[in-house]
């Protein structure tokens, strides 16, 4: 037999390409669909060690670059001996390069009833175009005196390349544990958000969804014809041994 | 006309079924990837802008000193119209680009801070500058960009990335092809389905780079190889299979297992003649006279490039030397793993795998199809069927090839560099699965494996790609 003699084709299995459809629209639906969580983090770790306290005139501050669209919490990980005096102040700074470090927000949080392992979360104004931006944010407790201050829970080395730990303008060999955290956000949604900046010459996300469903149609037609078509042993039937 | 089309569509429902099914993939990819994400991106079109950009002849080609900025390379007449010197490094153009990288993230996706200035250079940014000549790929790139005249940065990477897309298309086309000269319909359909859902093929077939154009040169062999074991014109086909492999050969050094190959096939080729009595004198002197034809052209034409290909081809041979880190079994089997792992699914220059649950999956798949393939090779009473030997023949080499140079070199493996034999590849994977299944489940057993690669597929995009590159 010729490798282009068509075998007698068979009746649609109607079973496995409902099943396949089925298959392929649910998973869709439930992997583009459903939201995930946005955040940038320097997790906790064993080597993880709380260091330091900053109160008066000691000031930290860490550099970050977020990955995330819309970040809207920053949350860190304090630890206080003893109850703190005054607030926590907290500063962020927008340091991305190739533009002037500009302030975007500041506030003061009263931490003087921090439990243990407590994270510490600070709302701030969502940020939309935060994806691939630096952040710096200033920490400082300049109404306690020693003592009376804060430490925060760090990590140390380089675990973290993408920004780093000063304390009073002095770079240190480690990292505060923070996260920076954003709405959830599907993956479709995300799509939509790149099919409409326009940059990268494709259909828009209407176009694209219509293109989606043809794609899922052509892979169940597809798979309905490769099993219809009916499949024997032979390997070379294009050989004339 | 449209007769003949239906009739060509007809024939051929799955593949076009298929392509509709890649294409949009290659679309999202377009879409998801940004800029500058596909491997050394930056320094391939850096050379085919700079070759594009060069606009004074000088047929009187004199050699810079090495150290000089502006390196420089002969592009052959042939190919250019005109002999003149060109460059290798434009500093201009490498601050546009830096400063297009910055802009889109290109440290940040890196796992890098982005440094305060920016680098001048893209080897200061710890990229690599096109080492090769002006090849084959560049060449063509170059004359595109010219021809379109597209001259914004981001306007001449997605034009190259859309040749790309449209060369894994064509890849597609051509592995079809050749599958179903040899095995049979069936089995080409279902490796074009599992192709089409491949998306480490989709993520290759949009980079700019030469690998989607050796990925078809690979695909129009094994095509051709398929026709010349079936079809009767073996002199004209010898040389398409000389000529496909010389492209590639001249494409990038990732072509040169294809030389290996076309050598193998035209030896087997003889020989099954000479065995089966269908030998003839004067075919034998018509393909020698055509390949020693094509041997001098190509010497002449271009003396660089094939004292390139002899001299990489020789070192390898030659060179008994191995890295010290690459002798060991625990080195050998995560260059086995990192290597098939990245022909499914391996995301940003070799940084974002697939969730690891899925990981294993196709780990596991693929060891029951090598299983498989024993098993059947058994049933056989050990004589496997020709088209096995030769798409096991031409897989093996490419894969020797890679552990010629990449493994004893201790340089990284990537999946694409299987994507040249990925036709074969993926047959020989079906074969390998359905040996363990009476020839009844077949059907259903081929809907799971679809069905099984696409959820991969959906899966690789929406939990790590799109996350990781659409913030």
């Amino acid at each position: 037999m010729s490798a282009d003699t068509w075998t007698v084709r068979r009746a649609p299995d109607w079973r496995l390409l409902t099943g396949l459809a089925a298959v392929l629209v649910g998973a869709e639906v439930y992997l583009l669909g459903a939201g995930r969580v946005q955040q940038d983090a320097v997790a906790r770790r064993p080597g993880s060690f709380v260091v330091g306290e900053v109160s008066g005139d000691i000031a930290i501050s860490q550099t970050m670059t977020a990955s995330i669209v819309g970040l809207d919490r920053v949350t860190l990980w304090p630890v206080a001996e003893t109850a703190s005096e005054g607030p926590l102040v907290f500063r962020l700074y927008d340091v991305t390069p190739l533009g002037p470090p500009e302030f975007v927000f500041g506030t003061n949080v009263s931490v003087d009833h921090l439990a243990e392992d407590q994270p510490l979360v600070i709302g701030v104004p969502r940020l939309a175009r935060s994806a691939g931006r630096r952040y710096r944010i200033d920490l400082s407790v300049p109404d306690a005196s020693p003592g009376r201050g804060l430490s925060f829970w760090m990590h140390e080395g380089d675990g973290y390349p993408l920004g780093e730990l000063a304390v009073n303008g002095r770079t240190q060999p480690a990292d505060l544990l923070f996260t920076l955290r954003a709405e959830d956000l599907s993956a479709w949604a995300r799509m939509v958000r790149r099919l409409n900046d326009g940059a990268s010459l494709v259909p828009g996300p209407l176009a694209m969804l219509v293109l989606l469903m043809l794609a899922n149609v052509c892979v169940v037609a597809g798979v309905e014809r490769m099993v219809a078509g009916g499949f024997d042993a032979g390997e070379g039937t294009g050989l004339s041994e | 006309m449209l007769m003949l089309l239906r009739q060509f569509v007809e024939r051929r429902w799955v593949l076009v079924l298929a392509t509709g099914v890649l294409g949009v993939r290659l679309l999202v990819a377009l879409a998801v990837v940004p800029p500058w994400q596909q491997p050394d991106e930056p320094s391939h079109l850096l050379f085919a802008r700079i070759l594009a950009e060069q606009d004074t002849p000088d047929v009187g080609y004199v050699l810079r000193p090495a150290a000089s900025d502006a390196t420089d390379v002969l592009v052959p007449t042939f190919l250019q119209g005109a002999s003149f010197r060109t460059r290798r490094a434009d500093p201009g153009l490498e601050r546009e680009l830096l400063t297009s990288m910055a802009e889109h993230g290109w440290w940040r996706y890196y796992g890098r801070p982005q440094p305060s200035p920016l680098p001048t250079s893209l080897t200061e940014a710890g990229l690599t500058v096109v080492d090769s000549g002006p090849t084959l790929y560049y060449v063509t790139a170059a004359w595109v960009l010219r021809a379109f005249d597209v001259t914004s940065l981001l306007g001449q990477l997605y034009v190259l990335r859309w040749i790309s897309a449209l060369l894994g298309i064509a890849t597609l086309w051509c592995g079809w092809a050749g599958t179903r000269k040899l095995f049979g319909v069936q089995l080409a359909d279902l490796t074009a389905l599992l192709l089409s859902v491949l998306p480490q093929f989709a993520l290759v077939s949009t980079g700019v780079s030469p690998g989607p154009l050796i990925n078809l040169c690979g695909a129009i062999f094994w095509w051709q190889t398929a026709v010349l074991f079936t079809g009767e014109r073996s002199v004209r086909t010898v040389g398409l299979v000389w000529l496909v492999a010389l492209a590639g050969l001249l494409t990038k050094r990732a072509g040169i297992p294809l030389g290996v190959m076309a050598a193998g096939v035209t030896v087997l080729a003889f020989v099954r003649s000479w065995w089966t009595g269908t030998f003839k004198v004067r075919g034998l002197v018509a393909a020698s006279a055509a390949m020693l034809v094509l041997a001098v052209g190509v010497v002449v034409l271009l003396p660089g490039e094939v004292e390139r290909i002899l001299r990489t081809l020789w070192v390898t041979v030659t060179s008994r030397s191995m890295n010290p880190e690459s002798a060991s079994l625990e080195y050998f089997e995560r260059f086995t793993w990192t290597l098939l792992d990245s022909a499914w699914f391996y995301a940003g220059w070799m940084r974002y795998p697939a969730p690891i649950s899925w990981t294993w999956l196709v780990r596991g798949l693929m060891v029951v199809s090598l299983l498989g393939l024993g098993v059947a090779a058994w049933r056989h009473r050990m004589r496997p069927s020709l088209p096995v030997v030769i798409a096991f023949g031409l897989v093996a080499v490419q894969v020797a090839s890679i552990y010629a140079v990449h493994f004893r070199l201790h340089v990284g493996p990537q999946g694409q560099y299987l994507f040249p034999v990925l036709a074969p590849m993926l047959a020989l994977f079906w074969i390998g699965l359905r040996g363990w299944w009476p020839v009844r489940r077949w059907p259903v057993l081929a809907a799971g494996l679809i069905t099984t690669v696409i959820l991969f597929d959906l899966v690789g995009w929406s939990a790590v790609l799109i996350p990781l590159y659409v913030g």
